[in-house]
């Protein structure tokens, strides 16, 4: 093996190929950490993980919403998490308890049981059988009380409206084998 | 004939029998991709090319007959769809730096040293990416919504009194677009990372010796090492945004709704298809479109000469 050429010795000293076998090990590792680094590593981390929750947010968002009531979806000014407004039995109606700030300066959680558009007459759960309390100002204005309500039962409905077991098997046959055909197919190329 | 081309120096030598036999397997090997090639893609594009020199249109019982360059010249005097090519030039204004520079921008961030669990980090910025389609428009049209959409009421924390109305005004409907396509940043990214893995890390040593800072780092070395990757990115993405129009046809039902600005070139031509039943026209619109495509891309590659760098190419 002594037919070393000048061309063979010039290839070993020529500029290394960047992408070629001598350089494999270079290949996919990171720089080694370093000292002193902390507080980069923190503030890098913190801008990704605020991208993060940015771009995630959608999702968080249809989750929220996949438990929540129509009725919630379609008002306005209603709590972000899935919530009912709060009702209070009187005389065999669901009356809305709402917020009501009274002539002298408190505010009261009073059941609605007239509502009108100037003046609306209120009944105190406290004290369901006093008389009405009458309130003057669009009771519209006036905000909800809410408490936490996740509808579940949106799934239950959503298995009733779609075939989903049908729409599965759709997916999954389309799935396979359009995968088993790409493999065959391009295993055979290669 | 026979004998000048006989006469000639043949460039590449005629099989002989046994480089034949050996390049037969291979042939029997490729076969099925090109019967399919030949039936599903060649024919086809032959078929719509001999489309645009008739009248086929399903809805007229016209008798079929060889009008020469009649769609053509209804293509040029169609106002509709030069408004329509401009709809989508305006987009892809907007969406192709973005989406050739953000999944970039995330991925630097992925592969930086300085990040902590970044295997994490890969995992959740491409999940949106296996979000199904129209599942993910409906997300981001709630996203989106002037009244309980969340961007609106971020803005309207950070004390802007009237956010836009992003989907109903024609003004803010290309960055609602942009915003909504966020979520397709997955598969640049993840070629973004292959690339960046692939830069060998002796170059950074020799940049840091060298007295080198992140940005310079950046900019003479990260960046020409991955032009390959920035112009194959470019290349997809034009020939992307040129075809977009599913999120509006899903969002706005194709009505090209608000005030015509989501009447993208693509969606003229699939309801020139599909809604007229107007075989040729569509055909000829899809000629056009694969015209400016093949155009576009030849412009890519000549400019690639002076700004992407091969290393495995002799300069």
């Amino acid at each position: 093996m002594a037919h070393v050429t000048a061309e063979d010795l010039q290839d070993l000293t020529a500029r290394p190929r960047l992408f070629g076998r001598r350089h494999v090990e270079a290949v996919g590792s990171r720089p080694p950490r370093e000292r002193g680094d902390s507080t980069r590593s923190f503030v890098l981390t913190l801008i990704a993980v605020l991208a993060l929750a940015a771009f995630l947010s959608p999702m968080l968002r249809s989750v929220v919403y996949a438990v929540k009531s129509t009725d919630q979806i379609t008002q306005a000014g209603t709590p972000l998490w899935p919530a009912d407004p709060v009702t209070f039995q009187y005389q065999g109606k669901e009356l809305p308890l709402l917020v009501v700030p009274l002539p002298d300066g408190s505010t009261r959680q009073l059941a609605l049981f007239e509502p009108a558009r100037k003046s609306s007459t209120f009944i105190d759960p406290a004290a369901p059988d006093a008389a009405p309390i009458t309130w003057q100002g669009s009771w519209r204005t006036l905000d909800h009380i809410w408490q936490f309500a996740p509808h579940w039962e949106n799934f239950a409905k959503v298995w009733d409206l779609i075939d989903y077991p049908r729409l599965l098997f759709n997916t999954i046959a389309i799935a396979v084998i359009s995968t088993i055909g790409t493999l065959l197919s391009c295993t055979l190329v290669a | 004939m026979t004998a000048s081309s006989a006469a000639r120096p043949r460039t590449r030598p005629r099989f002989s029998g046994l480089a034949w036999r050996r390049a037969r397997w291979g042939y029997v090997f490729i076969a099925p991709w090109i019967v399919g090639f030949l039936a599903f893609t060649a024919l086809p594009m032959i078929a719509t090319l001999a489309f645009t020199f008739s009248n086929i249109n399903l809805n007229q019982a016209e008798p079929l007959q060889f009008v020469g360059l009649r769609n053509y010249q209804t293509l040029v005097s169609d106002q509709r769809t030069w408004d329509s090519l401009a709809v989508t030039l305006k987009f892809a204004v907007l969406a192709l730096p973005v989406g050739v520079c953000l999944p970039f921008v995330v991925a630097l961030l992925l592969h930086s040293r300085h990040l902590r669990g970044s295997g994490l980090f890969r995992v959740l910025f491409f999940l949106p990416y296996v979000v199904p389609f129209v599942a993910g428009v409906f997300i981001w049209q709630g996203m989106l919504s002037a009244d309980t959409g969340w961007v609106n009421g971020v803005l309207k924390f950070l004390g802007i009194s009237h956010p836009p109305d992003w989907l109903q005004d024609p003004t803010w409907i290309y960055p609602g677009l942009v915003i909504m396509g966020l979520w397709g940043i997955g598969g640049g990214m993840i070629i973004y990372l292959a690339g960046l893995k692939g830069i060998p890390s002796d170059l950074y040593e020799a940049a840091k010796i060298d007295g080198a800072g992140a940005f310079a780092t950046l900019r003479h070395i990260t960046i020409p090492m991955m032009s390959p990757v920035i112009f194959f990115t470019i290349v997809l993405g034009v020939v992307d945004v040129l075809q977009y129009f599913l999120v509006p046809l899903v969002l706005k039902n194709g009505t090209g709704e608000p005030g015509g600005s989501t009447n993208f070139f693509n969606l003229y031509l699939y309801q020139n298809f599909f809604t007229f039943q107007n075989m040729s026209y569509g055909a000829t619109l899809a000629w056009l479109l694969f015209a400016i495509s093949l155009c576009l891309t030849l412009l890519l590659f000549r400019s690639a000469r002076h700004w992407v760098y091969y290393a495995g190419e002799a300069r």
